[in-house]
């Protein structure tokens, strides 16, 4: 599906601005990305991806230029957010509540109709263990499989990741690319940004960098393996630039 | 469209201040005659009465370029708003302090709960409240939304602040357009007047200044954030 | 929208955090009154409207602030702006579960106050309990929409009283003058203004809210 020139791009952003305060974080930037694409996005801290994520995701529109994402202009609706999943820095989970509680309210917010999904993906993310404890004794780690959960119950068009790897051990990184492998193969598009070439690499079928408020690099063809791409990163966000 | 009014108001509201103000002390002190029922006292009324006029002015403008700004996302209309909310609370002060003196001599008290005082005395607190919410939260990026909304609230009360004052309780004079000891007088109206466009113009010409400060102010962040981030690269 | 509502009641019912610290602080309150004023039966009639809706909107401004302040942990207020629900049922959902709240708080306070100051009642409990319904209504309203921007001021527990209490003033007005009424023995019909004020600002007050919710919530 990805390869059908009749399908339009799941995201198309030109020439975006977006400002945090008085501070253009974004600086029209241009990105094209297709359906059921996977693009691994690198860059220094604050470089803008978060930002991104978050205009994707219908939390901010753009200041200037303009964005689209399944066709729906940002900030785009409440039809566009169904198909959309986040897992960003914060869980969105309550502290108070256990992990099935928390899941069975995001299955009522997303309208989730398959009542066994919530309980396939706490067994997926490997929390069988600790579903019934309250997400204030969770930690970092935990957190973030619930995050990933939540983020997986309505089955989301498109997938936005940012730093999903923090916190996770060796074993929920794992299953964290086992998940995304199997979402790719449903034909997810998705954008994880990360810090770590490697992994970052093994879910991807493209990579970009941010730097500037811009794309200042993107692959095209075949993806670079890590050595090559920590050389294009150094090269692209150098000092001074 | 902020910027072109207020480099017009930058350029013409200065000198016609210069000119209109003298004239108004002239009209207000030697020209214009004494009230016969109030006396002397009464002649504050010449800067009590536009500096309402003014203060309700700036409240409303600042409703309105703050629903511009939600509309729009243009950051001008949210200097504008600002500007005209800061300019109309200082005109309500002026009313207040004015209203306060002239009560003392007219009723023997510098403060009664008379409806329009109590108006304008809540309506002073609301706008204040604006001021206040800009400055805590001038870290968070959502702020100036925040501050336009509670604009724009505070606007769409002001009628009901009105209806409710009113109906709690009113003392105030009837001024104009009362037949009996109201000013009929075509010197009074004058000056009253000509009173009015000298505020006006004083507002364009504070608001105008408050816009460009406010823009500069905005500029100066900016260019530190990128130096920041240039330092830091 | 129901999904938000079930879940703030039952992590209220949970904790019961947010009802007991409204209680108590609404006791607090008629109690240090009783010593600034000095209230007895022969001007207690005068007093207690007052004193009724200063423990209420006091409590009200201080404690319907926490409704957003659990959405701010784990950033779960993106969590629900990232949801497929309109952003305004976000706060009509908050809304309703601030009315409930506040309404269990008054069914606690109002027998103590009628208590505490030996109030004559007489049989106009329910017209009492109707204009304290919809003055509670327009402080929910007004508090629940401003509650989200003070969560994001510096100040917040100052803020939000701060915002608030000064667009309150008519709801406060019509709402002392409706309980004199009430209290000295007229019916619901005999409100007259003071009535149309209350429920103007109700009306006003929601429609604002779920209009600017969008607006105060996303940029």
């Amino acid at each position: 599906m990805s390869n059908d020139a009749a399908t339009q791009p799941a995201i198309i952003a030109e020439r975006v601005e977006r400002r945090f305060g008085n501070f253009r974080v974004l600086r029209g930037l241009s990105l094209q990305v297709d359906c059921g694409s996977v693009l691994a996005l690198f860059g220094p801290n604050g470089a803008g991806k978060t930002t991104l994520l978050r205009m994707l995701a219908g939390l901010a529109s753009p200041n200037r230029g303009t964005a689209t994402v399944f066709g729906t202009a940002l900030p785009g609706n409440a039809k566009l957010r169904r198909r959309i999943g986040v897992v960003a820095h914060d869980a969105y989970v309550y502290a108070d509540l256990n992990a099935r509680e928390n899941l069975a309210f995001y299955t009522q917010l997303y309208r989730v109709t398959d009542t066994e999904r919530a309980e396939q993906l706490i067994e997926r993310v490997g929390l069988a263990a600790a579903a019934d404890r309250a997400v204030r004794t969770y930690s970092r780690g935990m957190l973030q499989r619930l995050a990933l959960a939540r983020a997986l119950l309505h089955r989301p068009d498109l997938l936005l990741l940012d730093e999903p790897f923090t916190g996770l051990d060796p074993q929920g990184v794992a299953r964290l690319i086992e998940l995304l492998a199997e979402e790719r193969q449903r034909g997810t598009t998705m954008i994880v940004t990360t810090h770590d070439f490697d992994r970052g690499l093994a879910v991807a079928d493209r990579a970009a960098i941010l730097g500037g408020g811009k794309i200042a690099w993107q692959s095209s063809g075949g993806l670079p393996d890590a050595d090559e791409m920590s050389r294009i990163y150094a090269t692209t966000v150098s000092p001074g630039a | 469209m902020v910027d072109k009014i207020s480099q017009l108001f930058l350029r013409i509201s200065p000198y016609a201040a210069f000119v209109l103000f003298p004239i108004t002390l002239w009209c207000v002190f030697f020209w214009v005659p004494s009230d016969a029922f109030l006396g002397l006292n009464q002649r504050i009324f010449y800067y009590h009465v536009p500096a309402a006029i003014t203060c309700f002015l700036g409240f409303a403008s600042g409703g309105v370029a703050s629903g511009i700004f939600l509309k729009t996302g243009n950051k001008d209309w949210d200097h504008a708003a600002h500007a005209s909310v800061g300019i109309g609370l200082l005109f309500g002060t002026i009313l207040l302090a004015t209203g306060s003196v002239w009560a003392r001599t007219a009723w023997g008290t510098w403060w009664t709960w008379d409806a329009r005082l109590t108006t304008f005395l809540v309506l002073w607190l609301i706008f204040a409240s604006y001021l206040l919410l800009r400055m805590m939260a001038d870290d968070n990026e959502m702020m100036p939304r925040w501050a336009a909304v509670l604009a724009i609230v505070g606007c769409v009360n002001i009628p009901v602040v009105q209806f409710a004052t009113r109906l709690w309780r009113t003392i105030h004079p009837q001024v104009i357009r009362n037949p009996d000891g109201g000013i009929n007088d075509p010197a009074m109206q004058a000056t009253l007047g000509l009173c009015l466009l000298a505020y006006f113009v004083m507002f364009s010409w504070l608001w105008a200044l408050r816009v460009r400060m406010l823009r500069m102010h905005d500029r100066v962040d900016y260019l530190l954030d990128e130096a920041y981030r240039e330092g830091n690269a | 929208m129901l999904a938000i509502i079930w879940k703030d009641i039952m992590l209220e019912m949970r904790s019961r955090e947010t009802i007991a610290s409204l209680l108590v602080f609404g006791l607090v309150v008629l109690v240090v009154f009783n010593f600034a004023l000095d209230v007895t039966p022969a001007n207690v009639l005068e007093l207690a409207p007052g004193l009724l809706w200063v423990a209420i909107v006091l409590s009200a401004v201080t404690g319907l602030g926490r409704t957003f302040l659990i959405e701010r942990e784990n950033g779960c207020m993106t969590g629900l702006l990232l949801a497929p629900i309109e952003r305004s049922s976000i706060y009509l959902a908050k809304l309703l579960v601030n009315i409930a709240l506040l309404v269990v708080f008054e069914a606690g306070l109002i027998p103590f106050f009628i208590l505490i100051y030996t109030v004559p009642i007489g049989g106009n409990l329910a017209a009492l309990c109707a204009v304290v319904l919809v003055g509670t209504i327009g402080l929910a309203a007004a508090g629940t929409l401003f509650a989200t921007v003070a969560a994001g001021t510096r100040a917040r527990e100052l803020m939000l009283p701060l915002i608030v209490l000064p667009l309150q003033i008519p709801l406060l007005i019509s709402a002392v003058q409706a309980t004199g009424l009430v209290l000295a023995g007229h019916p619901l019909g005999d409100l007259g203004n003071w009535g149309t004020i209350l429920v103007a600002f109700d009306v006003l007050f929601i429609t604002m809210g779920w209009l600017a919710f969008e607006f105060i919530s996303v940029d």
